[in-house]
Order: structure tokens, then sequence, then C-alpha cells
């Protein structure tokens, strides 16, 4: 079996056949991933598409129902992070793992296992080998400075420079720039270019056309856990990407008649605001929601959409710009008063602020409500207005409950999910900002809540409805805006809009780039 | 520890060493229900062992006054030969309890420790960020369970150097608070080894202080000399520690998930 002919070293990573399931459903579909010495390797896909799971998979964090994985042509065992770590595999996740009041030193030696250390630290040596991989690779950062003293660029290079520590040569970057300024994440393509030509592999989870193209040698696009382009980046573009990103096969065919909707109910001119970690999240936002419109604001999550809703229900600062509701500028309202204006809001993350667990159901159902008449008397809560109210709530909102007074932490994520829109659209708001309103629900409560929000759209509210579901968007929108890194990419009616352009923006790709 | 108060003292008895090593329990039982357990609420925790501690050294201690004669051999003064014959400063600096030796060699060793050892780095990054300490394979519950039970060991000898020290007698409530002005101290000092002792000091200078007057007969009532050092410890917390450097994960529980 000598082959004599010169065969080329193994892949780095191979990845064959791989299946996740989580609760029966496959998350990873039989799965293929080949990773080369000196390669970039781009994995694409939607939010739900399998990438996070499947570098997951790879970096120990969960173990695969099914498949193999080979590293530098050996089968591979990888338990935990630990294990992988052993193996040359580092992954630099979203979330950075370092402790704020230790120096960069220190988070490094504290990563460092094993290599004969003793039982003190020596820093200088390790601030030395910083210095070298530093220069090796370009990661320009100060080894003894605290990691609270640093941009958030400079620690992902610490991260970077932690994984490199431990020696590993297959990184996992898992969407690094999804955090970083433009001129940060040019700095870090500098560094994947320094690593790729020290022989390292890099698996490189973006949403952004534009970088994959820029940065990758190769591309991988998942849709619903399963990979559906695998190709030298040189011999695809933005748009065949896109279209692999979003399917085809869904089409929607059934274009609904333009409606008419009325006069404007929100305006916003110019919004801006910073992220939590005070980067620029709005980059002056503008756009119109008119009475008996539902305006879908579609977009890749991190885009800016998060920091719109919470401006628009008066619990994030603008940092600029104005937005009006009924011609009444809101801009620095209270939640109060924007929900005495008539907005209704459906917020993202519904089990932190959209609903108080330890509170009972009837409550919830008052939670904007109860310093009012009828619920509130004097001083007191009126129990037994809020406790028909509650009724009447359970039984048009089909909540799937035991009793108006049991504590809303026991209801599942739906029947929360149903109480807060009940709570929303019972006063008959003007405008609802709906954002993420049905994610995680199953068809039938998503479809309840979609039902509903097109009632209320037919009786006149303006919708403003935040998806990261373009099937979503395109299902119950009237008008389609795409925002991307702070801006909206694009407004078009329902009628015209295509779902190619529509990914395309959501990427990045700008109209007229193609 | 054990070994080391074998050592030091010239007479053996139950109940001296029965005090470090009750404290030692109680922290063993602390740290289980602060570390293992998890779920508990470390002020919660914290509550409940400190009431139920509260009584344990007055009926422990009733019940060995009833067994044994109430005398403990007390360690005695050190005196380090040519060095303690110095005048003025001889006395002060080299004629001490071997405790007080022990505890002022302790702040260069704990410095030493947390701030030059591999184990010093773990206990920071565990006390700071657990889950980034955890994410990079420190084994969190074992650094934390050690380093309370050591804690609580430390405490404990600075208690037992009030009852077999320097007052030679047990009191039931004797110890008057001192463990929280060590926890203002802690606070004051940023939790640096050298600042907490400079804190330390000063905290007995003033003990020593409102002593001195007391014996000179000074005309304000007793009750508010004693009073002194806890009022400096509260004007020293409100001046200094306005911007505390807590550590990250301060009473927090860690739990993987």
């Amino acid at each position: 079996m000598t082959d004599f002919c010169s065969t080329p070293p193994p892949p780095l990573v191979e990845m064959r056949g791989i299946v996740k399931r989580f609760y029966g459903k496959p998350v990873n579909d039989c799965v293929d991933l080949t990773l080369r010495r000196g390669e970039v390797l781009a994995l694409l896909g939607e939010n739900g598409a399998g990438k996070s799971t499947l570098v997951k998979i790879l970096y120990g964090l969960y173990t695969p129902d099914d498949g193999r994985i080979l590293v530098k042509g050996a089968p591979a065992c990888i338990g935990s992070p630990r294990d992988a770590m052993a193996l040359g595999i580092g992954m630099v996740h979203q979330h950075f793992t370092l402790v704020s009041e230790l120096t960069v030193a220190e988070n490094v030696v504290l990563g460092a296992r094993g290599e004969g250390r003793g039982i003190f630290l020596n820093l200088p040596a390790v601030e030395k080998r910083i210095r070298e991989y530093s220069e090796r690779y370009g990661i320009r950062v100060d080894p003894a400075k605290k990691i609270r003293e640093l941009s958030v660029g400079e620690r992902q290079r610490v991260e970077i420079l932690k994984v490199l520590s431990m020696g590993a040569e297959i990184l996992v970057l898992d969407e690094p720039t999804a955090v970083l300024t433009p001129r940060e994440a040019a700095e870090l393509f500098e560094i994947i270019g320094a690593l790729k030509r020290a022989g390292a592999g890099v698996v490189f989870i973006s949403h952004k056309l534009a970088e994959v193209m820029a940065v990758s040698d190769r591309v991988m696009v998942l849709r619903g856990g399963r990979v559906v382009l695998d190709r030298e980046t040189p011999g695809t573009d933005a748009r065949s990407l896109s279209a692999a990103m979003m399917g085809r096969e869904a089409a929607e065919t059934a274009a609904r008649a333009a409606r008419s909707p009325g006069g404007p109910v929100l305006e916003i001119r110019g919004l801006r605001a910073r992220g939590d970690l005070g980067l620029e999240a709005l980059k002056g936002v503008s756009f119109t929601v008119r009475r008996g419109e539902i305006f879908g604001l579609a977009g890749v999550s991190g885009n800016g959409q998060r920091e719109l809703a919470e401006v628009l229900s008066g619990v994030r600062a603008a940092a600029g710009g104005e937005f009006l509701v009924s011609g009444a500028r809101m801009r620095g309202a209270t939640p109060r008063t924007l929900a005495a204006r008539g907005v209704g809001r459906i917020p993202e993350d519904r089990m932190e602020s959209g609903a108080i667990l330890d509170l009972s159901l009837k409550h919830n159902l008052v939670l904007e409500r109860y310093h009012l008449a009828p619920f509130a008397r004097g001083f007191c809560l009126a129990e037994e207005e809020i406790d028909s109210h509650a009724e009447r709530l359970v039984a048009e909102y089909g909540i799937v409950t035991h009793s108006v007074g049991i504590e809303a932490r026991s209801l599942s994520g739906g029947n929360i999910q149903k109480a807060i829109l009940a709570r929303v659209l019972e006063p008959g708001p003007a405008l609802i900002v709906a954002s993420q309103p049905v994610r995680g629900l199953d068809v039938g409560a998503a479809a309840l809540i979609h039902r509903k929000i097109l009632e209320e759209r037919d009786r006149g509210a303006a919708v403003l409805l935040i998806s990261e579901d373009l099937d979503e968007i395109l299902a119950i929108a009237d008008t389609i805006g795409v925002i991307y890194g702070g801006s909206i990419g694009g407004i078009f009616p329902r009628v015209e809009a295509d779902r190619d352009r529509i990914g395309m923006l959501m990427a990045g790709v700008r109209e007229g780039a193609r | 520890m054990r070994i080391r108060l074998e050592k030091m003292e010239p007479l053996p008895f139950r109940a001296r060493l029965a005090l470090p090593f009750i404290a030692v329990a109680i922290s063993f039982a602390f740290s289980f229900v602060l570390i293992l357990l998890a779920r508990a609420n470390p002020f919660t925790a914290f509550y409940y062992i400190f009431y139920g501690a509260l009584g344990s050294p007055a009926s422990l201690g009733e019940t060995a006054v009833k067994a044994t004669p109430p005398q403990v051999a007390p360690f005695a003064v050190v005196r380090i030969p040519f060095l303690a014959s110095i005048p003025f400063i001889g006395p002060v600096l080299f004629e001490q309890y071997a405790l007080t030796y022990l505890a002022v060699l302790m702040v260069p060793l704990l410095g030493l420790i947390i701030y030059r050892t591999h184990w010093g780095l773990a206990l920071r990054a565990v006390g700071e960020n657990p889950e980034a300490a955890d994410a990079m394979g420190v084994n969190v519950f074992f650094v934390r369970y050690v380093s309370v039970v050591l804690g609580g060991g430390l405490m404990a000898i600075g208690g037992a150097f009030l009852s077999i020290a320097q007052f030679n007698m047990f009191l039931p409530g004797m110890v008057a608070g001192r463990g929280w002005v060590a926890i203002a101290l802690v606070v004051f000092g940023k939790w640096r080894p050298g600042r907490i002792f400079l804190g330390a000091l000063l905290f007995g200078l003033i003990d020593a202080l409102q002593l001195r007057l007391q014996a000179a007969g000074a005309a304000l009532p007793y009750q508010y000399l004693l009073l002194l050092p806890y009022l400096v410890t509260i004007i020293l917390l409100v001046a200094f520690a306005r911007n505390p450097s807590y550590p990250g994960a301060l009473l927090r529980a860690y739990r993987r998930e």
C-alpha cells in the first residue's frame, strides 16, 4: 500500500457527516467541513442556519449525534474545549472571556496550562512572548495593560493572543466583526492575513457578504442545517451567496394587493443612538409608518434594530435626531408617556422586559395601566376589576392557564407572549412596536399573534414589525425596510419586494453595487 | 495551621485548640453552602452561618468552663534577644506575642501569594470573573473552596488571639465586632494586603489610645472611648472608600450553565 507519489498533507480539519439534533430537530444535518493549512474558510448563513452549532461541535462544546472529526488526518474525539485546545483548536467567542481587572499578560497566563510552570508567575517572560506574537502577526496590544483599559478591538486581539499562546493552529472566529468598528475590523483582517501566511487555518463566521468576499479563500453557506454551497471565494459573488443564504424555494408569489395606508403615525427623522458598548448603533435612521400599515424592518441581528426598538420604547436615550408619534415629538419621553400617547410595545426579550415573571398573570396584564382607572381606586388596586379584565383577555387571546392569579413564571413562552400581546393591544394603540414577536414560539401561537397584528392593522393601527425572519416580514408586512449597520439600506412596498434584493441589502451589499 | 499552633504552644489544651478548629468547620459549612449548593445567595448563607456561629463560642466556652478550670496558659510574649533591648522601639517591635509576628509576616507572604503565584492569579480571576476563569480551565469551585476555608482559618487565629494571647480569658462577645472592622478594613484597603495592614495599624493605634486614655482617667465616660476606634473606622470608610474597587464576583454565587 506504499504510495510513492507525493501525497498532499492532510487537511487541518475534516468534519464528516456531522449530525446534531436539538429536541429531535436537526440543526446540523449531515454537514461536511474541510479546512486546509493557510486557508480562511468563511461560514455564512442566516441566524439558526447551524453555523454556531457546527463550530461548537468542533470546539467540544457540543457532542455530535453522528459523524466524525479528523484533525490533521487523525480521528479526533473532542469532548470538551480542553480537548480541542490540546488538538490546536482555539475559538474566539463573540463574548470575550477576559478578566477585566487583570493585565493582558495575566489573562494569557491564566489560559496557558502545563508547560512546566512552577509556583511563581513569570510575567516578564510572558510579556516577551506576547511581544513576539505581536510582531509576527501584527497584533498590537500592550501586555502590561489591564483589560478594562482596552478598547473592544484590543480585547479581541487579546483573545486571539490567548488562543495562539495555547498553541492553536486552527482558529474559529465567531462573528468577530460584530462588535468592531470598521477600522478595527480592517486591522483584524490584517491579523487574519498574517495568521494565514504563517500556516494557520481560520474559520470565520459572518453575516456580512462584503467581509466574506474580502477575507476568505473559500465560502461555505449553511441553510436549515445543511451545506447549500461550498466554493472557492473567487469563483463566487455576493449575489449567488445571498441567494444561497436566503433560499429561493419559498419565493412569495401571491403578491397581495397594494394597500392604501393613511396618514403618518410614526415619523423617525435622522435618529441616532449608541449601543451598550458605546459604539454608534443607529446612524441617522429615517422612515415613516402610516395608519393601517405594517412596516417590516428586516435585518440580521445586531445591526441596530434592538437599539431602535429601545429608543422608540423610551428605555434608551437617543444621541440625535427625533421621532414623532401622531405628530408629537417623543424623543426623551418616558415609557409611561409613550404608553399614554398610544404606543404599544412588544419587546424583544419577553422574559426580561416584557413581563415580570414573579407577579401574577393578572397583574402582568395591567402593568402599564395599574395606576389608571378602572384598575386603580385611589392608592389601592381594584382587584375585582383586574380579575375580570384578566379573565376576559385570557379567553380572548387563548392564554392557557389554570387561573389568572398564577405566577407568570409558570406559563409557557407562547402564553407569556400572548399575555404581552393582550396587554399591548387591549387599549387600542395607535402604534405598535413589535420586536421579534414570534421568535421561538410554536406555530399555533405564532399564527395567533400574526392574526392579531393583522387585525390591529385593519383597525387602523400603525405597526413597526422588527424581525430577523425574512419570511415573517414577507408574510405580513405592507412595506419593507432593511436595516444594516445602523442605517436603512432600502425601503420598498411589499408588492415590489424581491427576496434576493432584500437578502443582499441585509448582508450589506448596497443598491447599485451588484 | 494546626501544626503551627501546636509548635507555638507551651501547654496543649483542648479548649484552646478547639477555637480555630470550630472556625474552620464553620467556614467549611459556609463554603459548602456558598459554593457547592451555588444556588444560595451568599448573603443568606452568611446570615445563617453568622447567627448560628454567634451563640456557639459562648455555649462551647461555658461547657469548657464547667468541665475544667478557666485558666488557660497563654501564649507567652516572645522577646527577641538584643533587638528588644533597643530603647523605645525595641519593646514595640521585638517583644510581642508569636501570633503578632505571624500576623505581620502574613502581610508580605499573602501579597506574594496573591500577586506573584499561579494560585494567586487563579484566585484573583475567580474573584473577578468566574465565568472567564472557568472558560480558561481554572477549577473555580476548588479555588473558591480552598480560599474560603483558609480565609476562615486565618480569621479564626485572629479571634483566638484575643482569648489565648492578649486577654488570657474568654468572655462571650469579647470580639466586640472586630470581625466587622476587619471587613471594613478590607474594603478600605481595596483587597491589597499592604493597605489593609496600614488600616489595621491605624485601628490598633486608636484602640490602644482609648485604652491609655481610660487608664489615665479621662473625663469622658469610658463608653465614648470604647466607641472611638469604630468611629474612626466609619470615618475612614466614608472618606477613603468612596470608589471602592470591589472584586467583580464579590458575594456572587457561581453556577455552571
